[in-house]
């Protein structure tokens, strides 16, 4: 299995890394360009799982769900039948958000595992870094040669990065976990930018478990391993809140709460109108239906 | 069903803990190998965050009883302190062994001093440490410590842990410094060779700069050097000026020292007595008629991409290759040569041993990975696995019968 996971995902990740690295001989900008590379390369995902979010979330808030809802209070699996049916009337796939997620997740996986596979502190761990290059690689391209490219320079702003780094207080002579605290602040504030407001309680709660427990976890993961995570852990939480922005779905008032608000639940309306006239109505007329 | 919910979140969070973890490969815990020092009838086995001691007749550990009455082994340190070893041992005295840390839980890099006898403390951890991790296996001269830093600093400390003076390179310092008894020789992953005056560690004596990093020890004889790069290029240098005598490329990566026959090699002085090296010094008897003649062949194991390797007997005057054998699994250490036998060890789990004239001796499957070199004590072979829970240290007796194995797993 491990065989397949590393020649699928991680040798070739490996190998884009290394390439950065080999122009740039910066170990550090090559692991947040790479970074960067690979959040672009799954936007698409990320748009899909944002607007079937969306979508669910005008689901969970319209007058038919909500009437569901108070119909079959008391029958969890009619209540359920029936939620699959107007899950069914609407064109909506509850699994169209989990996708993508599901394809993500591997990648994330694959992306943390090259930054750590090319970060080797010892015999042990360079030997198979150093058969994870790709031969046409090292043929066609001098610099990601073994000549050119071992040792790799793991300095980047004075932290090394295959340690964890922590950083004295002054001169107070107590050291803090310097990155893992800004780990722990860059997750925090894009789980609460990007969290969509759900009018499910159960949903709700556990979007504020994970605004919780994630920051708390990466940092302390941070704070014991190499350094070089927390550049990536920081590049991917600052380009996510980013591709959010982009796609105009952060929630700024969600950090900055003096910002002036914006109403976030809507009086419950009818969806089954906006989607209806998909099929049957001009897509002129529904702009301007759902507009009034 | 919130109970429910917080259970799965749970279960995830610890699911990704465990993912996390296991990718990092253990990047900052126990990134080093087990590595072995012999000292009189034991065996000293730094493995993980333990130094283990262990009898070389029965490989079992001398024990003690504690405080709350119960029959314990004496490892070092008593109680496990969350960090982990990367290098041997080195012996400075029959009652001080000194060791560097790969790992701590507090990220300090500090040298301990132990009493081989006991495993007590002979002090608290030495004031001074390190930048990076402690991966390359000390060096004793005339009772000085010379230690090599992942940073590319080689430090000397005297037995009481001061520090005495710093030698620095450009790259990771992973092979142990070797000496001749007068001045001490370095390799570095910056691609550089270094001679050092141990009596001046400001600069460098000569360092001559090669193809590519060295992760291994040169192997000292007869005022020459021989060692190899990761990009399986073996080198004779003069150990006098560094001059490259002759170079040969072999196949696939070398991740070893060359191992010399015992009349060819240097003794190593203030290495303690019954160490790899003064155990590959002691006297060996007449070679036989089809074998070479001491001092005239080296050998070297490789590690091919493929994951394959080889083994190369090499002619020191002029690095041509007199024969070499195929080997399933890379070679990822040092081969030792010992009555004209070659014992070296593969990263599929094998153990091999090549006579002098080509001819296979023995092999036996142990399991586990090998990047840790076989090391003869006495009339036993001893190797160390990586990844092996049921063996950290097996003994064989040199026709490669088993004799015992230790791992602090089993009762």
């Amino acid at each position: 299995m491990s065989i397949y996971w590393n020649a699928l995902i991680v040798d070739p990740m490996t190998n884009i890394l290394l390439s950065i690295y080999a122009v740039l001989g910066n170990f550090g900008i090559a692991i947040i360009l790479f970074t960067i590379l690979i959040r672009v390369a799954t936007s698409p995902l990320m748009a899909k799982q944002i607007r079937s979010s969306q979508k669910m979330q005008e689901i969970n808030k319209s007058k038919e769900w909500l009437e569901i809802q108070t119909k079959y209070k008391g029958d969890r699996e009619k209540l359920s039948a029936e939620q699959m049916k107007l899950y069914q009337s609407l064109g909506y796939n509850p699994m169209g958000g989990c996708l993508p997620t599901l394809i993500q997740f591997p990648v994330i996986i694959g992306l943390y595992q090259s930054i750590t596979h090319a970060m080797a502190a010892s015999p042990m761990q360079l030997l198979p870094l150093t058969n994870s290059i790709y031969p046409f690689l090292s043929e066609t391209f001098a610099r990601m040669h073994i000549t050119f490219l071992i040792p790799i320079d793991q300095y980047f702003l004075g932290m090394n990065l295959g340690q964890p780094y922590w950083t004295p207080l002054l001169n107070t002579g107590i050291e803090i976990p310097i990155l893992a605290i800004i780990v722990g602040l860059t997750t925090y504030v894009q789980s609460k930018l990007t969290v969509m407001p759900s009018a499910d309680p159960q949903s709700s709660q556990m979007n504020s478990m994970m605004t919780l427990y994630m920051p708390i976890f990466l940092g302390y993961i941070t704070m014991n391993y190499a350094s070089g995570l927390a550049i990536y852990f920081i590049t991917t939480n600052l380009v996510g809140i980013g591709q959010y922005a982009m796609l105009g779905k952060v929630n700024w008032r969600n950090v900055v709460p003096f910002l002036p608000s914006k109403p976030e639940i809507e009086a419950p309306k009818s969806i089954v109108a906006k989607s209806k006239p998909r099929t049957t109505k001009p897509k002129t007329e529904t702009s301007k239906k759902t507009a009034k | 069903m919130k109970k429910t919910r917080f259970l799965l979140f749970s279960v995830l969070l610890v699911l990704m803990g465990a993912l996390l973890s296991a990718c990092a490969g253990g990047r900052v815990v126990a990134a080093g190998a087990p590595a072995v020092t012999v000292e009189g009838d034991r065996a000293y086995l730094a493995s993980g965050g333990s130094v283990y001691s262990l009898d070389l007749a029965t490989g079992t550990e001398p024990t003690t009883t504690n405080a709350k009455g119960e029959i314990v082994p004496l490892r070092f340190p008593a109680q496990s302190k969350n960090m982990a070893f990367g290098s041997a041992p080195a012996a400075i005295s029959e009652d001080q062994m000194v060791i560097g840390n790969a790992y701590s839980n507090d990220r300090k890099h500090l040298f301990y001093s132990f009493n081989p006898q006991t495993m007590a403390y002979g002090s608290q951890p030495w004031p001074f440490e390190g930048p990076d991790l402690w991966m390359g296996n000390p060096t004793v001269l005339e009772g000085v410590i010379y230690a090599p830093n992942s940073s590319g600093g080689m430090y000397a400390f005297d037995p009481d842990g001061t520090l005495l003076g710093q030698f620095e390179t450009g790259g990771s310092l992973w092979a142990q410094p070797v000496t001749d008894g007068k001045d001490l020789y370095v390799a570095s992953l910056d691609h550089h060779i270094y001679a050092v005056d141990p009596a001046d560690l400001s600069q460098p004596l000569w360092d001559t700069e090669l193809d590519a990093s060295l992760v291994s020890a040169p192997a000292v004889s007869d005022g020459k050097l021989y060692v190899g790069s990761i990009n399986g290029s073996l080198y004779a240098l003069d150990a006098s000026t560094g001059d490259v005598l002759w170079k040969v490329t072999l196949d696939g990566g070398i991740w070893g020292t060359p191992a010399l026959p015992a009349a060819a090699a240097e003794p190593q002085a203030g290495q303690p007595a019954g160490t790899a090296a003064s155990a590959a010094a002691t006297p060996e008897p007449s070679p036989t008629p089809e074998a070479p003649a001491a001092g005239k062949t080296l050998y070297i194991g490789t590690a091919l991409e493929s994951g394959a390797g080889t083994l190369y007997s090499i002619n020191t005057g002029d690095g041509s290759t007199v024969w070499s054998v195929p080997s399933s699994g890379a070679i990822a250490s040092s081969p030792i040569v010992h009555e004209n036998i070659v014992y070296f060890v593969t990263e599929d789990g094998m153990i091999r041993a090549v006579n002098a004239d080509k001819t296979p001796a023995w092999q036996q499957p142990l399991g586990g990975k090998f990047y840790t070199a076989p090391m003869v004590a006495g009339d036993l072979l001893l190797v160390a696995p990586t990844n092996n829970n049921d063996v950290f240290l097996a003994a064989y007796t040199l026709d490669g019968d088993q004799k015992w194995v230790f791992s602090p797993n089993k009762k």
